[in-house]
């Protein structure tokens, strides 16, 4: 069931981020779901979600990916010392996260959007929590 | 500890694999691969464009895209006639002016338009279905109704970026109807006509438009095309230049379809 829904709200934010707006959701996802579920595999939804992101915005393959990639075992060594799990941290994984991805890939509102980021990543993780 | 070795493997596999992905990518060996991808993306990106579109909050009413349209095209017909009017008074000082070049326009589908807030704030850049397959080429204008809409940043083999002017990485030459030249820099939201020298006279409702940036091979910005109207001017006297905000007669929001200025070759 979860990895059902995990599948569908990946596949969402990659739609919607591929075409209609700016806001990392993806990386929010990912971010989200690695919070949740501590999986290696979540490398490989990471890699998959970020070549498809490529190719939906004409970047270079492999370029999201490794963004992804790299973003999400920062993560994974932050959680060997601390806890992970918390609302302050989401907010603030999520906003950094979403920050460098605005500006490394150029796009404008950096700020606007990273706390939009960040409030789409508090609620994903309340609703699926609650799960 | 057995689980921390586990995911550092699969760390290192993927980072490795995502690296030789992107080397390859940027080399150009990945073009048959991404062609394939790109097939399948552009008619789901297309259909999801077209739908959120049309959706009723976001599509404007029949009216004001009347009203808009007839906006523009008075706009063109203004510049139309400032031109005329220099042709005219150039023909009379026995100048001969020179002949416009006929313009090869690829019209292309906008499938993409990444922007904050969806149909709302204006997006930084459009994906288009048109790629190298289709002969466009990066550095090449976009435009819609003689009106400046961007540049392609990038392109694949059925897919192009184009980098609207109202982004914050956009800047151009760019010269008002009284032929001031100054520089168009994108903030975002709108643009601002900078390096103005303060002797020279603009005002508020002047066009501006593109001073003519073509490199040897013939990609760039090509002469008089519309950026939009100066709305605001911030002149003070103890500066060496003058600066003004313009903004675009395009709602970068409502487009579907744009054409793409080809070169000749």
């Amino acid at each position: 069931m979860s990895k059902l829904l995990f599948f569908l709200l990946i596949s969402f934010a990659i739609l919607l981020e591929g075409t209609i707006t700016s806001i990392p959701i993806v990386l929010d996802m990912l971010l989200i779901f690695y919070i949740l579920k501590r999986k290696s595999s979540l490398f490989i939804l990471a890699f998959i979600s970020g070549i498809i992101l490529d190719v939906f915005e004409v970047r270079a393959l492999g370029l999201t990916s490794i963004f992804f990639i790299s973003f999400l075992f920062i993560v994974f060594q932050y959680a060997r010392k601390f806890e992970i799990a918390t609302y302050p941290f989401v907010f603030f994984a999520s906003f950094l996260g979403g920050l460098f991805y605005l500006w490394i890939f150029n796009y404008n509102y950096v700020f606007q959007q990273a706390t939009v980021s960040s409030i789409i990543s508090i609620l994903v993780f309340i609703g699926l929590k609650k799960l | 500890m057995r689980q921390r070795e586990r995911f550092l493997f699969v760390f290192f596999i993927f980072i490795l694999i995502s690296i030789v992905i992107f080397l390859l990518s940027l080399g150009g060996n990945l073009k048959f691969a991404s062609s394939i991808l790109e097939k399948l993306a552009s008619p789901i990106g297309g259909t999801i464009f077209t739908v959120f579109h049309r959706l009723p909050f976001i599509s404007e009413s029949e009216q004001t895209k009347k009203l808009k349209d007839k906006n523009l095209n008075l706009a063109v017909l203004l510049l139309e006639i400032e031109k005329l009017k220099k042709e005219n008074s150039a023909l009379r000082d026995q100048f001969q002016t020179p002949k416009p070049k006929s313009d090869n326009l690829m019209p292309a589908n906008i499938i993409g338009s990444h922007g904050f807030i969806p149909g709302i704030t204006t997006p930084s850049n459009f994906i288009l279905d048109k790629g190298e397959l289709d002969f466009a080429k990066v550095g090449e204008a976009v435009v819609y109704k003689n009106n400046l809409i961007g540049k392609v940043a990038k392109t694949s083999s059925r897919l192009s970026r184009v980098e609207i002017i109202v982004n914050s990485s956009s800047s151009f030459t760019a010269k008002t109807q009284g032929d001031v030249l100054g520089v168009i820099k994108g903030d975002g939201k709108a643009m601002t006509f900078s390096n103005v020298l303060l002797s020279e006279n603009i005002k508020v409702g002047d066009l501006v438009t593109t001073k003519g940036d073509i490199t040897i091979e013939g990609i760039g910005y090509p002469q008089d095309l519309i950026i939009g109207k100066i709305i605001s001017i911030d002149k003070n006297p103890s500066s060496l230049f003058q600066k003004a905000r313009v903004e675009s007669f395009v709602n970068f929001n409502k487009l579907f379809m744009v054409f793409i200025i080809m070169t000749n070759e």
